[in-house]
């Protein structure tokens, strides 16, 4: 009798042990997706980033994938998304709004192949031909129409191929004192605090003086070496540009007028009668000596559309002509709105013009600079001598250390309009307030998901189709942001602020993660026991 | 007495000699270097090899060690800040003054307010009174500064509106004199909510020295022959074992002057109060480091110069102490 | 004096038992954390599909919501472990290291005490605060990172405090006896001088434990501490962004209670133990 039960046991024992064997055994472990790591930003610098990476672990989670979400200072993701050896599944990043990227280059340009490398824009490794083709001929094409089918093809391609995944559009979200200013007109891509809107902008009461409040000090004016969007805000208030951004197209500012010769020739006619805030006129030399002088020491954020330059001619002393290297169908978009007029007879005599500060900016911009008490404002005056003057008396930035200061001084009355997007909090309370309007606009820039092509799995595109239908970029922008942004999807890299660019039939992915399971399985992906992914065996 | 103060400043110049080499090496540790705080989606490779060469950060680190220690000992150039693109100590001299004035001011209300609740609690020993009291203390010390902050911020500036919420003066004041920009009422009415806070802070120590204090010098038997005897000679007994009990509390106030100037950070950045606490704060998050490392560096030179303060009133104070 | 004996005369002083009772029940928490709360502390609660954003307190969520839809109760509640897992770790990490630093320049004195003692005073010129902030900030947010933080300058008053406490015991006849009977210098240190002075070594134990607590709060509030622990400090960081100060009064005030109860209770009992290390202070 024992022994029967003996024999039993160890026979149930051995079938159990096959079984278990049998079935781990069915999946080699080394073709176990390991654990993926996403960076994304702490939640004090930007809680929204931080709470898209977790529900997006949370989507991984459905395919059966383990993510390991690492919150780290902005500035480690970039350098470790743009630098060998390139170490990271995947990373969230937003690109803040700029008026130059209401032109599509930026974007699509991201994803040629020679932005592969060290310190690259293209992070991801994406490499594919027919692309650079797209790219290319969007660069090139000065023929609006012809560089609007390269630019609708590029969205298309980037979503077809889930290249990259924007969560959201941000918006500009600003709110401002309903009873002290009128004729408040948000532009589309930039907001409220931006060239034309401060232009136009007029007090009805009170002193004449706009009070803008920011999270953000500026750090210096220097417009060669500026990396900070406060910076920025304020030097394209100081600065002028030959051209600027006026709702969709770019109009003449220091400039009279241009006309394009070739594709890589464009005259250029300056204004007369300009001067800077010292008094002293703004003339050809000075469009020619921006352009030579930081072709030579460099030009921070606008490096790009100063490099292209082949040379400047001075054809007398308002005319320039500018000869590109290369054709640069965004030369006029982009290049005249973000190349600041430098004033060569202060910058000839700058010795170290990367290390310094420029404490009393001087540019031919519609303010002047007033000054700057560190931490705390900032003062703009309005410079009379500009082609069209604003309204207003001048501008005083004034800095408040968190949201809820903001919300109460704008109660208050002690500021008249708020810089920075309003978190979901703040709006609720301001919309609440009776004398403070909310100014809803698109921004330019959106807030993405981005993984490396380099690896698997992202390096397979059936698991870039699956994860597409996974992630739903509805919910979580709805869930973190309400409706202060707008979702997104894979490949919509250009804004739909961005209007005559923006293509709204790019494929989409719905909600579906049996769709997404099946078309794993179809590509010969396989699921454990646990429900842990295994990629397929020709990996 | 000479010879004691050459021998404190001598251990405090050797202190500040390591501090300055640990805090050299432990920035260096950086997980990320600071040039990639500033590094921008535009600006292209050779744009940033460019601002690696300008800060510095391309030579081997025994020569940026150099270099760094050269700079501070014999120009006070703590090296430019990342971001504002000027020497770290113009950012940080005008801060200066503020954390102080935030610091001596708390610790004076700290004080004043603590020597007269120790002094009553001492007094109704025994009673229920005492032990709340004796709680009351505790519990501010517990209460972390910075939550004690909202509180009163939640509260009275935006509750009551009798205070303003953050920052030192109203935006847009008229700068004149260095007097008038800090003796008038605006800058009084924003210095009343943060230095109540950093006050309830620190009121525990003298609160409860004052009390002990007081009950060594006045003896159980004492004070019961004095109650017996009747309340007025009770009171001039009182008063005389306060006036006592004061020396070793304000002894104490001037060993915590030092710890006072470190310890404003929270509060600093609770009310935006722009002083060095608030500083190192903003610098260690965008690692800006000359800043942090300046800042850090001020912070510690000033806690030592007040532990040296310190000593000199201690001894002037308690003539017990004799310096050798 | 024993653990015992200490514990004995603690539960005598009102306050200190008070102190007791107070920490005993955090502990309790924390143990059971995971079953007091009632959801999960990071899931985000919909209400009619909509996010239950800043809710106030309801019978569905007791301390009401934060600004993405999550339970504050809950998150109250978890945050007990890491206060506790912060304030004991930094406790018995400086208390080893500053009593042993303590015993051995007292008892050896010299050049070895001369050595220790210098780089005590060399802390000592050390801002607490702005270190740690540092330090963090340099380090990988972590819950370690922050009581090695806040440990590597701590140890520097218990090691000078026990020092003086064994300065003056190790003059005393029971030691010298023990000398002469030929006992090791670390057996007279350990099995002879060591127990005398744990009261006090207990006493700076407690002391660290609140100011461990309150560090941590700190450094979380401040944005260094680790993003995925759930840190009463870290609530109140969150509350703070996202500018719910005006709004959400229940998001604001219980961490902070929180922690004011819990170190109360710590400083309840670091007096009961002050009375203890100093008999003058007892019976008063």
């Amino acid at each position: 009798m024992l022994r029967r039960l003996v024999t039993l046991l160890l026979a149930a024992a051995v079938v159990l042990t096959g079984l278990v064997t049998a079935s781990a055994q069915s999946l080699d472990p080394a073709r176990r997706v390991p654990r993926l790591v996403f960076y994304t930003t702490t939640p004090q610098y930007d809680p929204g980033r931080y709470e898209a990476a977790l529900l997006i672990q949370e989507a991984f989670s459905l395919l059966g994938v383990d993510v390991d979400v690492r919150p780290i200072d902005q500035p480690v993701i970039t350098s470790i998304s743009r630098s060998e050896p390139w170490d990271y599944d995947g990373f969230f990043l937003s690109w803040g709004s700029q008026p130059e990227r209401l032109d599509p280059h930026h974007y699509v340009w991201i994803f040629h192949s020679s932005n592969i490398g060290h310190l690259g824009e293209n992070r991801q490794g994406f490499n594919d031909p027919v692309y650079d083709a797209i790219a290319e001929g969007a660069a090139v094409s000065l023929d609006p129409a012809t560089r609007r089918e390269y630019v609708f093809k590029a969205q298309e391609y980037l979503a077809d191929n889930v290249v990259v995944i924007p969560l959201w559009f941000n918006h500009l979200t600003q709110a401002y004192n309903r009873q002290r200013l009128a004729n408040v007109t948000p532009q589309p891509g930039l907001g409220l605090f931006t060239y034309n809107s401060l232009t136009r902008l007029r007090i009805t009461q009170g002193p004449n003086v706009l009070r803008a409040a920011h999270r953000q000090d500026i750090d210096h004016l220097n417009p060669l070496t500026v990396v900070q969007n406060t910076d920025r805000q304020i030097l394209d208030l100081i600065y002028d540009f030959l051209g600027r951004l006026d709702g969709d197209a770019v109009v003449p500012s220091t400039a009279e007028s241009w006309r394009v010769i070739d594709n890589q020739t464009v005259e250029v006619r300056i204004k007369q009668g300009l001067t800077f805030h010292d008094g002293r006129p703004v003339t050809a030399y000075d469009v020619k000596f921006t352009w030579d002088y930081g072709k030579q020491v460099g030009f921070g954020r606008a490096d790009a559309h100063v490099q292209i330059v082949d040379r400047v001619d001075l054809v007398d002393d308002y005319t320039v002509v500018f000869h590109l290297k290369e054709p640069y169908g965004a030369f006029i978009n982009a290049a005249f709105i973000s190349v600041p007029i430098l004033p060569k007879h202060i910058w000839e005599n700058v010795e170290n013009p990367t290390q310094w500060n420029n404490p009393n900016p001087i540019g031919s911009g519609p303010f002047s600079f007033g000054y700057w008490r560190r931490g705390e404002e900032l003062r703009l005056n309005r410079f009379d001598g500009y082609y069209a003057p604003a309204n207003i008396d001048g501008i005083l930035l004034i800095v408040y250390a968190n949201p809820d200061a903001i919300v109460g001084a704008m109660e208050l009355g002690d500021a008249d309009l708020v810089v920075p997007q309003l978190t979901l909090e703040q709006e609720q309370v301001l919309k609440e307030m009776d004398h403070v309007g909310i100014s809803y606009v698109m921004g330019s820039g959106w807030t993405y998901f981005a993984y490396n092509l380099r690896r698997q799995p992202f390096a397979d595109l059936a698991f870039r189709k699956a994860m597409a239908h996974v992630i739903d970029t509805a919910m979580i922008t709805e869930t973190i942001l309400d409706d202060l942004a707008t979702p997104a999807g894979p490949g919509q890299i250009v804004p739909p602020s961005a209007g005559y660019w923006y293509n709204p039939d790019v494929p989409r992915y719905e909600f579906d993660p049996e769709l997404a399971r099946q078309i794993l399985a179809e590509a010969g992906y396989q699921w454990d026991a646990q429900g842990r992914l295994y990629l397929p065996a020709n990996r | 007495m000479l010879a004691f103060m050459a021998r404190r400043l001598l251990e405090a110049a050797i202190s500040l000699f390591v501090l300055l080499t640990i805090v050299f090496f432990v920035f260096r540790l950086l997980p990320a270097n600071p040039v990639d705080a500033m590094v921008d989606a535009s600006l292209g490779p050779e744009a940033i090899a460019r601002l690696y060469a300008e800060f510095g950060l391309d030579q081997p680190l025994w020569r940026q060690y150099v270099l760094y220690l050269k700079n501070i000992l014999t120009k006070g150039d703590f090296g430019m800040s990342f971001f504002f693109r000027q020497p770290a100590v113009d950012i940080l001299a005008d801060k200066i003054i503020n954390t102080l004035i935030l610091a001596i001011t708390s610790l004076v209300i700290a004080y004043a307010l603590g020597i007269i609740w120790g002094a009553l609690l001492a007094w109704h020993r025994g009673t229920p009174f005492e032990t709340a009291g004796i709680t009351a203390a505790l519990a501010f010390k517990a209460a972390p500064e910075f939550w004690v902050g909202m509180i009163f911020v939640m509260i009275f500036a935006y509750g009551l509106g009798w205070f303003p919420h953050s920052g030192m003066r109203e935006p847009g004041y008229e700068e004149t004199s260095l007097f008038l920009k800090y003796f008038n009422l605006d800058f009084l009415r924003h210095l009343v909510l943060p230095a109540t806070v950093a006050a309830l802070g620190s009121i525990a120590t003298p609160t409860l020295l004052m009390r002990n204090t007081m009950l060594e010098v006045m003896h159980e038997d004492f004070v019961e022959l004095a109650k017996a005897k009747g309340l007025s000679t009770a009171r001039i007994i009182y008063l005389h074992a306060a006036r006592n009990a004061l020396l070793p509390v304000v002894t104490s106030l001037a060993t915590n002057l030092g710890r006072a100037v470190g310890g404003m950070v929270l509060v600093e950045y609770v009310f935006s109060w722009p002083g060095l606490g608030r500083e190192i704060v903003l610098a260690a998050t965008r690692y800006d480091y000359p800043v942090a490392q300046a800042a850090f560096l001020m912070i510690a030179a000033m806690v030592m110069l007040m532990n040296i303060v310190a000593d000199l009133l201690y001894g002037y104070l308690d003539p017990r102490i004799v310096y050798k | 004096m024993s653990l015992g004996q200490v514990l004995q005369l603690l539960i005598r002083d009102r306050l200190a038992l008070a102190g007791i009772i107070i920490v005993g029940t955090f502990v309790l928490v924390a143990i059971f954390a995971p079953w007091i709360a009632p959801y999960d502390p990071d899931q985000i609660h919909r209400v009619d599909g909509r996010v239950a954003r800043l809710l106030p307190p309801s019978s569905q969520f007791w301390l009401g919501t934060t600004n993405l839809g999550r339970d504050v109760f809950s998150q109250v509640v978890m945050g007990t472990r890491i206060a506790l897992e912060v304030g004991l770790l930094a406790a018995f990490m400086v208390t080893f290291v500053g009593t042993n630093v303590g015993l051995i320049a007292g008892y050896f004195g010299g050049r070895i005490d001369a050595f220790l003692m210098r780089i005590v005073d060399i802390l000592y010129g050390i801002p607490f605060t702005p270190f740690v902030i540092l330090l963090v900030s340099l380090l990988e947010p972590s819950i370690w990172n922050v009581v090695i933080a806040v440990s590597l300058l701590t140890w520097r008053t218990v090691a000078r405090i026990c020092r003086a406490q064994v300065l003056s015991l190790a003059e005393r006849p029971f030691v010298k006896a023990a000398r002469v009977a030929g006992a090791s210098h670390w057996r007279i240190m350990y099995r002879h001088i060591l127990p005398n002075i744990l009261p006090l070594a207990l006493l700076e134990m407690s002391f660290v434990v609140a100011w461990a607590i309150i560090a941590e709060a700190s450094v979380s509030f401040i944005g260094f501490g680790d993003p995925r622990a759930i840190s009463w400090g870290k609530i109140l960081h969150s509350a703070f962004i996202a500018g719910a100060v005006r709004t959400a009064p229940w998001w604001v005030a219980p961490p902070g209670v929180a922690i004011v109860l819990l170190v109360l209770g710590v400083h309840f009992i670091t007096r009961g133990l002050e009375s203890i290390v100093n008999p003058r202070l007892r019976g008063e």
